[in-house]
């Protein structure tokens, strides 16, 4: 029996049904390879191009090639924004979950990872931990770390972390023209200023790479590999001269200290291109810092929402001189006169008197000197900055000549300059006005601009009546530093004849040289200019004259002028307010070094010359003039002033005054002490006597 | 029931020449094809980009020295050894359960389908018993019902196959490894058809089998149910249990109808797991495309239908039982590796003779073509 099982098999014949059950079989293999076949075809033909687009879509990889983001440069060449290379850490957290082979194990690991970052970068190996460990598959661990730092992090060769070349925007001039220069934001796009103007030139196009990559994302030297280069982006040269912002910024944030103001804001033009040439605002922030609040501000800073926090810096990064408007005042008589005898309204030799008030249909309206000025030439009208002389002239030339001057200077439009969020200026329109509003504009109240348009304004005046069109660039220069696009002189219009022009800069050389804008006067230079001290529009009339805008616009040299400086102070609170206190002398310092920064040499007139050897100097007359009129006069001669009886408290009396010491045309030592002496104006009093 | 001499013949021709030239064509395709798909794996986790095509080379040279041995064996030999093939077989299946601690089972990703030899914790060679069990009920089914026709109408001998198959089944499936398990039940089956077993025996025997299969998925609960459902739509959960099938399909999709071209499959750079081995086909269609894969299948076609005629012409019943034992065994391998890479069935461990990456199973195959081989030989001679 045991036997048979190691038997041959051998011998037994195959029969017909052992056949047939063989090709029975065999059909059935080759009916389940005809269903697989078809059920292939399904697969590779059928369904083919959806299953290779799937699968093409898992092992390609599409990534950015950053272009470098272009320079923005003064226009001597030196560097105001910068882009710098930097590497920012990011973490696989499924890496760093998945090592080790238990729970305990992988927290172990992951911990110790996290201490090793944290000393490496110096930073809470807790936040680390938690960074590392969150739910998101790719998160950032660190920016903005140095070369140093991340080639140690590379040789750590810590689990799923990795480390990426950046690029950081870098601005080495700090705080300097901050918010003309602007910000970009993470991604590298330009947020506010010149970075967001010029941001399509400046950032460049990104390249791109598509790269066949495996399951772990390493690249396959096969399959598909197709790189398009990035192209950089062009440098922007900017009209601002760091020599001349590196002045205006010190005597601005000196002034901002000196007049207790709540912030200067001086703009410096070539008016005869209309670049900009510096732009200071006393109330900067560092852009290589941009979210940190200003000192002072930080216990405030850390209490608020996050939108008050938007807010907060929206209004920290922004441009006063060309995102605000506010009322000139005083220095928009400049323009009145200029249109008035632009058409022949008026000429220079007319005069005009003042008697301290006027009643205008329903409404009086007042010099700021209620005594009145009497009698004045054209010059000295302005000179003295009086109301109702400029109320007179824009009643002569009436309203459409009047509206037609504001348009022909650029007011009733945006300038254009190349700064994004430009404010439109304020007033009312040709319709609207009447006889009372265009006698209050004449004066500049009533009318709102921002200090830009109103530059660009008064630079008509000093290059011989063109209206240009400001900018903050020169021009564009690809990263071979061809030039692509250059911007010159761009005259929009002419807004006033040259005859025009040199007859307002000979009166704003006699404001500054005999009116009250003495403290502006240079010696061996022809300096021109304008105060102003406006009230500023509020709910049901006008604020107090302790809350003003002190403003000073100037021209310098007269006889070939090469700046026009406007200075604004908003609400100084030192006891003399006035712009011609507060604006001129700061506008003095500004034109003073600059002119020397430009090596223009000064050319004293034989007056000058003598009183410059002599020390000595002539005591003005100061009869009949009010506070504002005795400050700009005394500085002028280089005098000080004294009010007997003095006043307290109140800090702009309105005074008029009747007699002084020493008599007017003595010669005396400069510095000596002039006493006033004078009579009280009593406003009320002369409200009923109307 | 003349006793036959055993001769050892030296020569290789006078066989079936068809079995011998879609043998090679395979290997050869299988060199290249294992080359290919396993270049970017053997690279970055091996770092040596001829790492498996070594291995495959050394196991096909194996793999033809025991094909000429096997053809020139005469085939009758097996008969005698078959009942100490089945036990020596169901011995090994029985060493799988022995204590981990000895060494000799080897268990990977919780199943247990291994031994090594020598026995210890590594080094040596490993082997599935299985994969042998399928060889030994070939072999066993054969000399059952040769040896004794009368065995195909009686029930009692029926039932006997039935048991040895159904024993082998449980061995194997507890390691767990359902797809040999399944194979080698199938194999017995298509050999009792062969064999002549009444269409009723066979309609109960599929019967019941068909139950049990339905009945382990609901006695299996839901890890089984998940594995069967996934494949009705393996894109419902491509990035779990679904990942391998719908890799292989955008592998087969990339390929479309004429393929990227041999070498440039990016599937294979680790989307696809096990691409040179169970899910190799997906690979080839990406290079080669639909005509390629069809081609391929042709071969097979090509191979089964001569495995049929060398079983239809034997001049026993042994030899005809031998001859469609192995031709079924291979015809299952493919039929069940094609259903599984084309999300048709269940995914299941199934290599693809002599193209996977296989080993030792590709040296059993060999073996088993080297017999079939030897079957034609002794058919041809017996016209002669």
């Amino acid at each position: 029996m045991i036997k048979e099982l190691f038997r041959d098999a051998g011998g037994t014949k195959v029969t017909h049904k052992n056949r047939r059950r063989l090709l029975f079989v065999f059909f059935i293999i080759v009916l389940l390879f005809a269903a697989l076949s078809i059920r292939l075809g399904w697969h590779m033909i059928i369904k083919g191009e959806d299953y290779a687009q799937r699968a093409l879509n898992q092992q390609t990889n599409d990534s950015t090639v950053t272009a470098v983001r272009g320079e923005i440069i003064d226009s001597k060449g030196n560097a105001l924004a910068v882009s710098a290379t930097t590497n920012t850490i990011w973490v696989r957290t499924p890496t760093v979950r998945g090592n080790g082979e238990t729970e305990a194990e992988i927290e172990k690991n992951a911990r110790e990872e996290a201490a090793a970052l944290a000393e490496i970068l110096g930073s809470k190996e807790d936040d680390i931990y938690e960074t590392i460990t969150s739910k998101s598959t790719l998160i950032r661990v660190a920016k903005h770390v140095d070369d140093d730092t991340a080639d140690k992090i590379r040789k750590a060769d810590l689990p799923g972390i990795e480390v990426v070349d950046d690029v950081k925007r870098y601005y080495p001039m700090g705080s300097f023209a901050s918010q003309i220069i602007g910000l970009t934001n993470d991604d590298g796009d330009g947020m506010t200023g010149l970075e967001l103007y010029y941001n399509r030139r400046l950032s460049g196009l990104n390249g791109r790479w598509i790269t066949s990559k495996d399951r772990n994302k390493n690249s396959l030297v096969y399959g598909t590999n197709k790189f398009y280069s990035a192209q950089d982006g062009y440098t922007i040269v900017s009209t601002i001269d760091i020599g001349i912002q590196y002045i205006v910024e010190e005597i601005c944030q000196e002034w901002v200290v000196k007049s207790q103001s709540d912030r200067v804001t001086i703009i410096v033009m070539d008016p005869q291109t209309a670049d900009v040439l510096a732009i200071a605002q006393s109330d900067e922030y560092d852009p290589n810092n941009p979210r940190a609040p200003r000192a002072g501000d930080e216990e405030k800073f850390e209490k608020m929402s996050n939108s008050e926090k938007v807010a907060y810096w929206n209004k920290m990064w922004r441009s006063f001189a060309f995102c605000d408007v506010y009322e000139p005042g005083s220095t928009f008589k400049l323009l009145t006169t200029a249109i008035a005898l632009d058409a022949g309204a008026i000429t220079t030799r007319d005069s005009f008197y003042c008697g301290g008030y006027q009643r205008v249909a329903d409404r009086v309206i007042r010099c700021w000197n209620t005594g009145g000025h009497g009698t004045q030439s054209l010059a000295a009208a302005v000179g003295n900055s009086c109301n109702m002389a400029m109320v007179a002239i824009a009643q002569k030339m009436g309203k459409n000549t009047f509206y037609n001057g504001i348009e022909a200077f650029g007011l009733n439009k945006k300038t254009g300059v190349d700064y994004p969020g430009e404010a439109e200026n304020m007033m009312y329109t040709r319709a609207q006005a009447n006889i009372v509003e265009i006698s209050t504009m004449s004066f500049g109240q009533g009318i709102a601009l921002t200090p830009i348009s109103l530059v660009t304004a008064v630079s008509a005046l000093a290059n011989g009546g063109y209206l240009l069109e400001p900018h903050l660039i020169k021009e564009i220069r690809d990263a071979d530093s061809n030039v692509v696009e250059s911007y010159g002189r761009t005259v929009k219009s002419v807004a006033i004849t040259a005859q025009t022009a040199s007859e307002m800069l000979d009166i704003m050389e006699y404001v500054v040289a005999e009116g009250g804008a003495g403290k502006a006067k240079i010696a061996g230079y022809r300096i021109g200019g304008k105060t102003g001290t406006a009230n500023k529009p509020v709910a049901g009339g006008y604020s107090s004259d302790r809350d003003v805008f002190a403003s000073f616009i100037g021209v310098a040299p007269i006889d070939d002028p090469k700046m026009v400086v406007l200075v604004v102070a908003d609400t100084p609170k030192v006891k003399n307010n006035q712009g011609s206190n507060v604006g001129a002398p700061c506008a003095k310092e500004v034109m003073e070094a600059v002119l020397k920064y430009m090596n223009i040499q000064p050319k004293y007139t034989e007056a000058e010359l003598k009183k410059l050897n002599s020390s000595k100097t002539t005591v003005p007359d100061l009869t009949g003039d009010d506070l504002e009129d005795v400050i700009g006069k005394v500085a002028g001669k280089h005098l000080e002033y004294v009010l007997s009886p003095a006043i307290e408290g109140e800090s702009n009396p309105k005074i008029i005054v009747t007699d002084q010491y020493p008599k007017p045309g003595s010669e005396v030592s400069k510095g000596s002490t002039v006493t006033v002496y004078y009579e009280l104006v009593d406003e009320e009093a002369e409200n009923e006597a109307l | 029931m003349a006793r036959k001499k055993i001769r050892i013949k030296s020569r290789f021709g006078e066989g079936d020449f068809g079995v011998v030239i879609t043998t090679l064509i395979l290997s050869i395709v299988g060199i290249v094809a294992v080359f290919s798909a396993s270049y970017y794996s053997a690279l970055s986790k091996e770092g040596d980009p001829n790492y498996y095509l070594k291995n495959n080379l050394m196991w096909m040279a194996i793999g033809w020295v025991v094909f000429i041995i096997a053809a020139n064996i005469d085939y009758h030999i097996w008969s005698r050894v078959a009942v100490i093939a089945m036990a020596g077989s169901f011995l090994l299946l029985l060493l799988l359960f022995t204590p981990k601690s000895l060494g000799i089972a080897v268990t990977i990703n919780n199943a247990t389908r291994w031994i090594r030899i020598p026995p210890g914790s590594g080094g040596g060679i490993t082997f599935m018993p299985g994969e042998i069990c399928k060889i030994a009920i070939i072999f066993f089914i054969a000399w059952f019902y040769a040896s004794k026709p009368s065995r195909i109408k009686g029930i009692k001998g029926n039932l006997i196959v039935l048991g040895v198959a159904g024993a082998a089944f449980v061995l194997i499936f507890k390691q767990p490894n359902l797809s040999t398990a399944g194979i080698v039940v199938l194999i017995a089956a298509g050999m009792m058809v062969i064999a002549g077993v009444a269409w009723k025996g066979i309609i109960g025997i599929v019967g019941l089998g068909a139950a049990g299969f339905v009945g382990l998925i609901v006695l299996k609960g839901s890890y089984w149910l998940k594995r069967v459902t996934s494949f009705f739509d393996p894109f419902a959960d491509a990035l779990g249990d679904g990942y391998q099938v719908v890799q292989g399909l955008l592998a087969f999709g990339s390929g479309g109808v004429t393929g990227v071209g041999i070498g440039r499959s990016m599937q294979k750079a680790l989307y696809l797991p096990e691409c040179f081995s169970d899910f190799i086909l997906p690979i080839i269609g990406e290079e080669v495309g639909f005509i390629g894969v069809m081609a391929l299948m042709a071969v097979y076609l090509v191979l089964i239908w001569r495995g049929v005629l060398v079983s239809m012409n034997s001049k026993d019943l042994f030899g005809t039982l031998l001859a469609g034992g192995i031709t079924l065994h291979i015809a299952l391998q493919v039929i069940l590796n094609v259903a599984v890479v084309s999300a048709s069935f269940p995914p299941t461990g199934v290599v693809l003779p002599l193209v996977s990456l296989g080993g030792t199973a590709t040296v059993l195959f060999m073996a088993e073509l080297g017999i079939l081989y030897n079957v034609s030989k002794r058919s041809s001679e017996k016209e002669q």
